[in-house]
């Protein structure tokens, strides 16, 4: 167990000992050492349980409006207490575009940030360990932890090591913020920033003739089986009524067009090449400005289509087009609610 | 064998293009009847996916129009408009639409030519790429 999480632990323990907080957002062992699952601590007593190892990849930050939009059980009194909440530093921006669009207030939360310095693809590794030609009972029982450029792990006696480039997410070889940019206390080291942004993969799919774009996304597209995986762990979707659900229904005579408007069915429920580009644009379209960019999307998809790649698309255009990045202020206006004078307008006629 | 002739789903706004496009009725000006005019109150009011759904429903090309930039009858809705699709042309471009489907224009109540002209162009760009089949829903059929 390292010192950090020694230190988030006896933090947690004494913010739920004193009663300051209604329960803590963090990690915890999962089915074995390799699963790490998000874990909600209510009790000082199970403060023990949280982790934190290189195999925390879940973006915590969606929890808090999802805590939001829950109703009151019958008798329940509202609690006013901040919720503890574990950051890491790709969250943190998704903490900071939250608190730009005012869906949680800065007093609603307490923040522990820890820095990090890229997190483990669990498909990766397990690929890798297969390649490596692992003993089964040894991949998931050895602990993982950061040793310079790569993850080591012991088992009976034996080291295995890890490299970063062929275990981490693509995201962390290029991350620019592995410290919380916003943070109520630190634990452990900050980490100097060696990363720099990097889009290069987006890049040589834009250099491809029209056709070719075409073939590459309607071959990823026709994969979806429109599950909503990546729509509903996003930590910035949080409409309560998404434009992009299909919505039931039936046109009647009697059918006023207040209802017919309400409810427009923008999306069909078939997962057809067409129907699936126009969910996957639209979700794009609503992130343009507010994608951070934390990757959950296509950790989340079980089709292993790489949404990636369309956030990352998102996020140059928005930097190109108007200079805005999202995440980093928490005063910061939303992109396609403002404009300048001065956008670019050279497309149009 | 007959040309093809592209459907073009116009958004148009209610201050200066349909007023335009008014104009260039009124003026006796000729261009394709390729355009089906969708009248709205503002080119703010065009929401991304009215332009999707519009390709979705068989448009083969889609053109958004509204006042010249300050012209705005609401003062800066065109201003939204245009950070809007900005996104969404490139969006559209990076998933393999071709771009030249989708088009904005600014023309103002007095610019019944230049309404004239804008279909021309877009009309005959579309027409050139053919029927648009990536995003058409399935079951239409022409």
């Amino acid at each position: 167990m390292s010192k950090t999480e020694q230190n988030i632990r006896t933090k947690v323990k004494q913010l739920l000992d004193e009663g300051k907080i209604r329960y803590c957002i963090g990690y915890e062992t999962g089915s074995d050492s390799w699963h790490v699952t998000p874990g909600f601590i209510f009790d000082a007593k199970d403060a023990e349980k949280i982790v934190f190892n290189p195999l925390c990849a879940n973006n915590l930050v969606g929890y808090l409006t999802d805590e939001k939009k829950r109703e009151l059980r019958k008798g329940e009194k509202a609690d006013t207490r901040p919720i503890a909440l574990l950051v890491k530093g790709c969250d943190s921006k998704a903490l900071i575009q939250l608190l730009s669009e005012n869906q949680i207030q800065r007093s609603e939360v307490i923040i522990l940030g820890v820095p990090c310095n890229g997190s483990i693809d669990i498909h990766r590794l397990e690929k890798l360990a297969h390649e490596m030609k692992l003993p089964a009972e040894a991949m998931y029982s050895m602990e993982i932890t950061r040793n310079g450029n790569n993850f080591t792990g012991e088992w009976k006696g034996k080291k295995y090591s890890f490299p970063l480039e062929k275990t981490v997410f693509d995201k962390c070889l290029c991350c620019v913020t592995p410290n919380p940019l916003i943070s109520d206390e630190l634990f452990g080291d900050k980490i100097e920033t060696t990363g720099a942004k990097n889009y290069a993969s987006v890049e040589e799919i834009e250099a491809l003739p029209v056709e070719k774009r075409w073939e590459f996304w309607s071959e990823q597209f026709s994969r979806c089986i429109r599950c909503s995986a990546c729509k509903n762990i996003c930590p910035l979707c949080y409409c309560k009524e998404c434009a992009v659900d299909s919505a039931d229904i039936v046109i009647t005579p009697q059918t006023t067009s207040k209802e017919k408007t309400n409810k427009m069915p923008w999306v069909e429920k078939n997962s057809e090449l067409p129907e699936n580009i126009f969910f996957h644009l639209t979700r794009m379209m609503h992130m343009a400005g507010r994608c951070i960019n934390c990757g959950e999307c296509e950790r989340a998809c079980p089709m292993n289509i790489p949404l990636g790649l369309l956030t990352k698309k998102i996020e140059k255009d928005v930097k190109e087009l108007f200079g805005h990045e999202a995440g980093l202020d928490p005063e910061a206006k939303s992109l396609l609610s403002i404009f300048e004078e001065g956008d670019p307008g050279d497309f149009i006629k | 064998m007959s040309q093809f002739e592209p459907v073009i789903a116009a958004f148009l706004c209610n201050w200066c293009s349909y007023a335009g496009a008014d104009l260039a009725g009124t003026g006796r000006m000729k261009y394709h009847p390729n355009v089906k005019v969708i009248r709205v109150m503002c080119s703010g009011r065009v929401n991304p996916l009215f332009v999707l759904k519009a390709f979705k429903e068989g448009a083969d090309g889609v053109l958004v129009s509204g006042c010249h930039p300050g012209d705005c009858h609401y003062i800066k809705g065109n201003m939204f408009a245009r950070r809007r699709f900005a996104v969404l042309k490139n969006l559209l471009a990076y998933v393999g639409i071709e771009p030249e489907r989708f088009h904005m224009s600014w023309v103002s109540a007095s610019e019944g030519a230049k309404f004239a002209q804008v279909i021309n162009e877009v009309t005959e760009s579309v027409r050139a790429l053919g029927p648009q089949k990536k995003l058409t829903k399935v079951g239409i059929d022409e």
